[in-house]
C-alpha cells in the first residue's frame, strides 16, 4: 500500500517517479517546516497497477498510430480513444477503496466531517524546476464527498491524455505518454490567496520580492483574469517598498456544502479597496519567502493562501524569468576613482 | 521640463517693519540689480538646514566661509566635473542657496581629467591625510581656544616693557579678532578639502546600488555604508558612561535629586565618590561638551550655548539615562548589532551581482566607509568644536565691550556685521590708546536699536523655500546629498499648491512604520517635555539632539537628506524616519496621531 498512496508530510521518502514533480515539492515544503494543507499523493504505481500490462499496450497502439506531426482533430481522436478504453477503470475495487480509505483520514486529520479538497495532477516530466509545464493538465478545486471525489481523481488522472497534454508533449518531442500521479489536498478556507516571486521578474532583480494577492482563493490571480493587490518587497532589508492596492469587486470561495462548491461573489464592500494582506501575513510571507529561497537554492515562485493568520503554502516552483539568464554585468570599475567619475559624468548629462 | 516656477526672488519685498534690513547684511552677499538677470533665471532655496532662522549680522561669516570653501573645492581645486560651487545670497534675512552647473558641456571632459587625477589621489592617501587633517585642526581648535579678550587695561602690565613685547594690548586685541576670523576661514577650508570628494564617492555607490538594485531603498545602501563607532557619538557615550559610572560609585540618587548644576557639583565635592565623579566629569567636559544645542545644523548661531556653557543639559541627559538603568533598560547603542546587520546587508547584495562586478563593489563599498567616517566626524571637529569656540569667544569680545563702555548690551555687537565690529575695535582702541573716548557708543546706539526691530521683523516673517526657475537636473552632490534636494522633489513641491494637507512627504530616512503622538520642538531647551513614545517633530537635529533618540518612536525632520543627522542616528536606533518634508513644523500640532512611514518617506495626519 505504501507505495499507492503517499501523504504530504515531514520525512516522506518517495521518489519523482513514484509521486511526481509537484507532490515532489510539496514534501519538501512540508520538510522545511511550513505550513502545507494536509493531504496525500495517489502515486503513479498505483495507476500503473490499475490499468495492467495489457491495457498499456494497447494504449501503446493508439499512439503509434499518430503521425509524427499530428493535426489537432487527429490528437482528439486519439485522445478520444485512450479515455474510452479506460473509462471503466474509475469504478475497481481496490482503487475506490484506497481512495476512500485515504480521504477518511484527511477528515480525521483536519476535523472537518467532508473536507473540501484540491484535485490536481503531479506529472513525473512535469515540474522541473525549470520548466513549470503549468496548465497542461486538468485540476479540480472544492471537491466534496468520496463520489466526486473518485470522478474528479478519475478526470484529473485521465488528463494525461488529454488534447492538450498530448499536443504539449508532441511539441517537446517526447511522444511517450507521461507517468501521473494525482494530489488530494485540502483546501484551506483562504481569506486571502496569491503568488509571491522571490525575484522582481520585471527586471530580474533579486534583491526585491513581488507578491501579489486577492481575497478568496488564487485561481483568478493565476489565470490572470483579476486585478490583485500588488507588494513590491525589499527581499534583504524584509520591508514593503511599495503596495498598489486594487479594486476587487469580486472574489472566488469555496463553500461547506454542496458537491462542487465553488462560487464567485461580490466582495464586502468595506474590503473591496482594502489590502487583502496584512503586515503580518506580509511579514509571515516575506520570511517564508526568504527561507524556502535559502533551501530550494534557486528564486521561487510560490502559490500561498491565508487563513485565520496562517500563511499556508500551497506551491513553490522556480522563478520562470530567472531561468532565462545569470545577472546583468555593469562594467564596474576595480578602480573606483573610474566609477566615480563615470558618475559624476552621468549626472551631468542632464539624463534621469 | 516643466514649465512651473517658483516665486522671482526680485518680486519678494520686505516684510512690514523691515525696510532697510539690506544695511545688516554685506552688500556683496545681497541679491542686486547688476546681477538680477542672471539671478532670476535660477533656482534658490532657503538653507534651513543650517539657517532656520534669520541671520544675525554678525553671524553671516558661516555663510560666507563655506560659500568660499565649498566653491573653490568643487569648482577649482578637484573640479567636479559636473558641478561648480553653490551660491549664496541672502534675501530678507534668510539664507539662499543654488547649486551652479557648469554651463559649457564642453569644460566637462577636462575637468573629469583633472578631477581623476586630484580625487583620485586624495582618495588612494585617504587614510593618512585624513589622519593628518585632525593633527592640523586640532593644532587650530587648540589656538582658538587659546584666544581671549580681556578688557584693556588703565595702565599696562610691566611685561610689556621688560619682555620688550614692544606693542599695545590695544593693537593686540585687533590682532587676536582679526586671527580667529581668519582660523575660522582656513579650518573651513579644511571642512570642505574632505567632505566634497567624500560626498562624491559616497554618491557613486549609491548611484552604482540603484542601478544594480532598483528601487533600492536610501536606508538600506546607507546601512550598509554606516554604523561604525566614531567620535561623533562621543559626546552622547560620554553621557552614559557618566551615568553608568555614578551606579557603580552610588551617587545616583544625588544626581537625580539634584536641580541646579551648582549645587550638585558643591554637594557632590563633599564624599570621596562625588568627587572622583565631579573630576571625571570635568575632565569630559573639554571637549566633550563643546557640543552646540542648535535646534538645526550646529554652528550657525551665536545664541546656542553649549553644553559646556550650560550643564544643565548634559545633566538632564544623564539623569535620564541613569532613569532609564534602574528600569533595567539597555542604554547603549546596539553598535554590534548594526555592524552585525550591516555585514549581512552588504554580503547578500554582493552575492546578487555579476561575478566581474563584485571586485568593484569591494572597492567602492571600502572606500565609502572610509569616506563615511570623515562625512560624520568633522561635524564634531569644525561645526561642534571649531564654531561653538568662536561663538564662546565672540561673546567674551562682546562682554568686554560692554565693561569698556563701549556697547550697552552684549547682545548688541551681534547686530553689527564683522566688519564693522572690526572697526569699532579700531575706534575702540584709539579712544583707549590716546586715553580720550571714542565715538562708539553714541554712533552704533541708533543703529544697532533700528536693526534689533529690523531683526525682529525678518525673524517673524516665514520666508518660501523655494524660489526662482527650477533646473532640468540636480548635479551637485551636496544638495543631493545633504540637502535633499533632488529633481524629484522639487517637481513635487511645484505641484504641492492645493495638494492633500494630510499627508506630507518627505524622504524615506530610517525604515520602518510607527504611529504616535506627534511632538513639535523648536530647541534643545524643549527636549524635555518629550514623552516616551512620540514622534519627534523638528526643523533638523543635531548631535546635541542624540539622548532623546532614546526615548522616541519615529522623527520627522523638515529640511536634510538620507546624510542629515536625524536620518542618521534614526537609522542606528531603529526608529522610523522620515526627513525634508519641507512643511512638517507647520502642518503638525504636537499631540496629534501621526503615521510615520520611513519605508517610503510619508507622513499621515491621522486626526486633524
Amino acid at each position: 500500500m505504501a507505495d499507492k498512496i503517499v501523504w504530504i508530510a515531514p520525512q516522506q521518502s518517495a521518489d519523482r517517479p513514484l509521486i511526481g514533480g509537484k507532490a515532489l515539492n510539496l514534501i519538501r515544503l512540508a520538510g522545511s517546516g511550513v505550513a502545507v494543507p494536509p493531504g496525500f499523493i495517489l502515486t503513479t504505481q498505483l495507476f500503473e497497477d490499475l490499468v495492467g500490462q495489457d491495457r498499456r499496450n494497447s494504449i501503446q497502439d493508439i499512439l503509434k498510430k499518430l503521425p509524427a506531426f499530428p493535426s489537432p482533430p487527429e490528437i482528439e481522436q486519439t485522445s478520444g480513444q485512450i479515455k474510452a478504453a479506460l473509462s471503466t477503470l474509475r469504478l475497481d475495487q481496490e482503487f475506490t477503496s484506497i481512495v476512500i480509505a485515504g480521504y477518511q483520514a484527511l477528515a480525521e486529520r483536519t476535523g472537518q466531517p467532508i473536507p473540501t479538497v484540491a484535485v490536481r495532477s503531479s506529472g513525473t516530466g512535469e515540474d522541473d524546476l525549470f520548466s513549470s509545464g503549468a496548465g497542461i493538465y486538468d485540476s479540480f478545486l472544492g471537491v466534496r464527498g468520496v463520489q466526486a471525489l473518485i470522478e474528479r481523481i478519475w478526470a484529473c488522472w485521465l488528463s494525461v491524455v488529454n488534447t492538450r497534454a498530448l499536443l504539449y508533449w508532441v511539441k517537446r518531442g517526447s511522444p511517450e505518454t507521461t507517468r501521473m500521479a494525482v494530489i488530494v489536498q485540502e483546501m484551506v478556507p483562504a481569506e486571502a490567496s496569491g503568488v509571491m516571486m522571490t525575484i522582481n521578474p520585471v527586471n530580474r532583480d533579486r534583491s526585491k520580492m513581488v507578491i501579489e494577492a486577492v481575497w478568496g482563493l488564487g485561481e483568478p490571480l493565476v489565470r490572470g483574469e483579476v486585478n490583485p493587490d500588488r507588494f513590491l518587497i525589499d527581499k534583504l532589508e524584509a520591508f514593503v517598498i511599495s503596495a498598489n492596492i486594487a479594486h476587487k469587486p469580486t472574489r472566488l470561495v469555496s463553500e461547506r456544502s454542496g458537491e462542487n462548491s465553488l462560487i464567485t461573489e461580490t466582495t464586502p464592500p468595506a474590503l473591496q479597496d482594502a489590502a487583502c494582506l496584512t503586515q503580518e501575513a506580509l511579514e509571515q510571507l516575506i520570511s517564508l519567502g526568504r527561507r524556502l529561497e535559502t533551501a530550494f537554492e534557486v528564486p521561487l515562485d510560490i502559490e500561498f493562501a491565508t487563513c485565520k493568520g496562517q500563511v499556508y503554502i500551497l506551491q513553490a516552483r522556480a522563478e520562470t524569468s530567472w531561468a532565462k539568464g545569470e545577472p546583468r554585468v555593469h562594467g564596474l570599475s576595480n578602480q573606483p576613482i573610474e566609477q566615480i567619475v563615470k558618475t559624476m559624468l552621468e549626472m551631468g548629462k542632464n539624463k534621469r | 521640463m516643466n514649465k512651473k516656477s517658483f516665486p522671482s526672488p526680485v518680486e519678494i519685498k520686505a516684510p512690514p517693519g523691515a525696510e532697510g534690513w539690506e544695511d545688516l547684511y554685506n552688500w556683496y552677499h545681497l541679491f542686486g540689480e547688476e546681477r538680477a538677470e542672471q539671478d532670476e533665471k535660477r533656482f534658490w532655496f532657503q538653507d534651513r538646514l543650517h539657517h532656520p532662522k534669520a541671520l544675525y549680522p554678525y553671524d553671516e561669516i558661516f555663510c560666507e566661509g563655506w560659500w568660499l570653501a565649498l566653491g573653490a573645492f568643487n569648482t577649482r581645486i578637484f573640479a567636479l566635473p559636473p558641478a561648480l560651487g553653490i551660491d549664496q545670497r541672502v534675501l530678507n534675512g534668510y539664507l539662499y542657496i543654488s547649486p551652479v552647473p557648469v554651463s559649457n558641456p564642453e569644460d566637462i571632459p577636462r575637468r573629469a581629467e583633472i578631477f581623476q587625477k586630484r580625487a583620485g589621489y586624495y582618495y588612494e592617501n585617504w587614510d593618512q591625510i585624513y589622519s593628518q587633517w585632525k593633527v592640523k585642526t586640532t593644532k587650530r581648535f587648540e589656538e582658538l581656544k587659546a584666544i581671549s579678550f580681556p578688557p584693556l587695561p588703565d595702565i599696562e602690565d610691566e611685561s610689556i616693557v621688560f619682555d620688550r613685547i614692544g606693542s599695545s594690548s590695544g593693537y593686540r586685541l585687533i590682532e587676536r579678532f582679526q586671527r580667529m576670523i581668519l582660523i575660522m576661514y582656513e579650518t573651513f577650508q579644511w571642512h570642505f578639502e574632505l567632505l566634497n570628494i567624500g560626498y562624491a564617492a559616497y554618491l557613486t555607490f549609491f548611484t552604482f546600488c540603484r542601478e544594480a538594485f532598483p528601487q533600492i531603498s536610501d536606508q538600506s545602501i546607507s546601512r550598509m555604508v554606516g554604523g561604525l563607532k566614531i567620535d561623533l557619538y562621543r559626546p552622547d557615550d560620554e553621557l552614559k558612561r557618566l551615568a553608568k559610572k555614578a551606579e557603580q560609585l552610588g551617587i545616583g540618587d544625588q544626581l537625580i535629586q539634584a536641580k541646579a548644576p551648582a549645587d550638585l557639583f558643591a554637594n557632590l565635592a563633599k564624599t570621596a565618590p562625588g568627587e572622583q565623579w565631579l573630576s571625571d566629569w570635568q575632565t569630559t567636559s573639554d571637549p566633550w561638551f563643546r557640543v552646540a544645542t542648535d535646534p538645526a545644523h550646529p554652528g550657525g548661531y551665536h545664541i546656542y550655548s553649549t553644553w559646556l556653557e550650560d550643564q544643565a543639559i548634559p545633566l538632564a541627559y544623564v539623569r535620564n539615562y541613569i532613569q532609564q538603568l534602574r528600569n533595567g533598560e539597555s542604554i547603549d547603542r546596539p553598535t554590534e548589532k548594526i555592524l552585525a546587520e550591516r555585514d549581512r546587508i552588504t554580503a547578500e547584495y554582493r552575492a546578487l551581482l555579476a561575478l566581474e562586478d563584485m571586485a568593484g563593489f569591494d572597492e567602492l563599498v571600502a572606500l565609502a566607509r572610509k569616506v563615511f567616517v570623515y562625512i560624520e566626524e568633522h561635524m564634531l571637529y569644525i561645526d561642534h568644536w571649531m564654531w561653538s569656540t568662536f561663538w564662546m569667544k565672540s561673546r567674551e569680545l562682546a562682554q568686554t565691550m560692554v565693561k569698556m563702555g563701549y556697547l550697552d548690551d552684549p547682545e548688541d555687537m551681534f547686530y553689527l556685521r564683522r566688519y564693522e565690529v572690526m572697526e569699532a575695535l579700531y575706534d575702540l582702541v584709539a579712544g583707549w590708546a590716546v586715553g580720550s573716548r571714542p565715538r562708539g557708543a553714541e554712533y552704533w546706539r541708533p543703529i544697532i536699536s533700528k536693526r534689533r526691530d529690523i531683526y525682529r521683523a525678518l525673524d517673524a516673517w516665514e520666508a518660501p523655500l523655494v524660489l526662482g526657475i527650477p533646473p532640468a537636473e540636480v548635479t551637485e552632490p551636496f544638495t543631493v546629498m545633504l540637502w535633499g534636494i533632488t529633481t524629484d522633489r522639487l517637481q513635487e513641491w511645484l505641484q504641492d499648491a492645493g495638494a492633500d494637507k494630510s499627508t506630507l512627504k518627505g524622504i524615506a530616512g530610517s525604515p520602518g512604520v510607527v504611529e504616535g503622538a506627534a511632538r513639535l520642538i523648536y530647541s534643545v531647551e524643549e527636549l524635555e517635555t518629550v514623552q516616551d513614545g512620540e514622534v519627534l517633530v523638528c526643523s533638523a537635529t543635531s548631535p546635541a539632539w542624540s539622548p532623546v533618540f532614546s526615548r522616541i518612536s519615529a522623527a520627522i525632520s523638515d529640511v536634510g537628506g538620507i546624510m542629515s543627522h536625524a536620518a542618521i542616528i534614526c537609522r542606528e536606533y531603529g526608529l522610523p524616519a522620515v526627513v525634508g518634508t519641507g512643511n512638517a513644523m507647520a502642518a503638525i500640532r504636537t499631540g496629534q496621531r501621526v503615521l510615520v512611514d520611513g519605508n517610503r518617506g510619508v507622513v499621515s495626519i491621522l486626526e486633524i
